[in-house]
């Protein structure tokens, strides 16, 4: 076997953005190339250690305002939110000194891309949380999206409509957590009116 | 992200290879190549697993089951193309990996426990990071980026790791160059590195260490 990813390539599979086939012939090619691993390993823990866990992040209150902006049945410009969330996030994101400002604090949760997963469900602790900030990779490529956030245990429902991709595919949507009452949610992911083709699951703590 | 690995993958007899001999063997009846199977191909398998179920905490038992399968599948005569049995197992993986998502529980599988036997003694000596040194390194990650002086580095590693913008990108946007970025990013592993490496140095073991 004579492939070889380029440092390119690497970077794209940490960030998951290369295509199913390549994806494989990159892990193939891994087994041979074990100091390859250990180093990705440490992008992988990096990069979960940024996604994974509902993480709280210290942000001033300059986000909270913008991002109540985008709660509840809103529609949503995602390509606005997103920007909104670079620029805004990137500025504040760390931010843990003391300051005279009241921070807020946000909660980001990244569902994987899961072919085929119906209930996939991710435990969410929101905490000190004001605001959860899910980001979602749909499967496939539609103009539109809806996004329909149901309780499991009563009819309290969030909805999103005219959700649009940003340019990494993927769809950002954020809630104030007070909309949430501890227990299930289903949210499923659409791309028309009646094509339902993405559900997961949170069970908030 | 470091390449120093080999294009031709050839060296002396490499870990593919050998992993279709240890194959072909198992499924001539040599138990004892099961052992050497599960060996070589346990760090890889985990990283793939734990790399597609960024979301699971059962990375270990999906590996577990998976080794479990395939050698199952081996013994039993299943599997024809030994050459081409990683491919198999990493398909194989993945698939539970759904599995375990899909049902939120284990995967149940038939398999006969001396076999569950050896893939844990196994495990329990091959040089990975368990599960809970994984979510030990994640927090401790966390505290290393919170410590991060400089506030653009702190921008390059959110940009890079969390929004996934390319290293092209991130660079014309925080008008970096790309020798800076390379740094940034070699900093924080390294970082992590040391603090793995301390870490067990002062547990006075060495599983865990790899680097």
């Amino acid at each position: 076997m004579d492939f070889k990813p380029d440092e390119t390539m690497l970077q794209n599979y940490i960030q998951n953005k290369l295509s199913d086939v390549d994806t494989e012939k990159v892990e193939l090619w891994l087994v041979d190339n074990p100091e390859v691993i250990d180093d990705l390993e440490m992008d992988l823990m990096i990069k979960q250690a940024m996604i994974i866990e509902p993480r709280t992040l210290q942000v001033k209150k300059p986000l909270l305002v913008f991002l109540d902006l985008f709660t509840g049945r809103k529609l949503v410009p995602i390509h606005l939110l997103a920007y909104g969330l670079v620029g805004l996030l990137t500025f504040n994101l760390f931010n843990n000194t003391n300051t005279k400002v009241q921070s807020s604090v946000a909660t980001f949760i990244e569902f994987e891309k899961q072919r085929g997963l119906d209930n996939s469900i991710i435990e969410v602790r929101t905490g000190d949380s004001k605001s959860l900030v899910l980001r979602f990779f749909p499967d496939s490529m539609s103009k539109k999206y809806s996004l329909i956030i149901k309780s499991k245990i009563s009819n309290q429902q969030i909805e999103f409509t005219e959700l649009v991709a940003d340019n990494y595919g993927s769809i950002t949507v954020t809630v104030n957590t007070n909309k949430f009452m501890d227990g299930r949610w289903e949210i499923s992911l659409s791309s028309g009116p009646n094509l339902v083709e993405q559900y997961y699951g949170i069970n908030i703590l | 992200m470091t390449i120093s690995g080999s294009g031709n993958n050839v060296t002396n007899k490499s870990k593919s290879i050998l992993a279709g001999e240890l194959a072909e063997k198992i499924t001539q009846g040599d138990r004892s190549a099961s052992n050497e199977f599960v060996k070589i191909n346990y760090q890889w398998l985990l990283f793939v697993i734990r790399k597609k179920f960024s979301q699971s905490n059962n990375h270990e038992d999906i590996v577990q089951d998976s080794f479990m399968l395939v050698i199952n599948k081996l013994q039993q005569g299943k599997i024809r193309k030994t050459q081409a049995v990683l491919g198999f197992l990493r398909t194989t993986a993945i698939n539970i990996g759904f599995e375990y998502l899909r049902k939120d529980k284990k995967f149940k599988s038939s398999i006969d426990s001396e076999l569950i036997n050896l893939i844990e003694d196994v495990r329990d000596n091959v040089d990975v990071l368990t599960n809970l040194e994984w979510l030990d390194g994640i927090k401790k990650t966390r505290k290393i980026i919170d410590e991060l002086k400089m506030q653009r580095d702190k921008d390059i590693l959110l940009k890079f790791y969390f929004e996934d913008i390319d290293k092209a990108s991130v660079c014309k946007q925080l008008n970096l160059s790309n020798e800076h970025f390379d740094r940034v990013l070699y900093r924080a592993k390294h970082r992590l590195k040391l603090l793995f490496y301390k870490e067990s140095y002062d547990n006075g073991y060495l599983k865990g260490v790899k680097r």
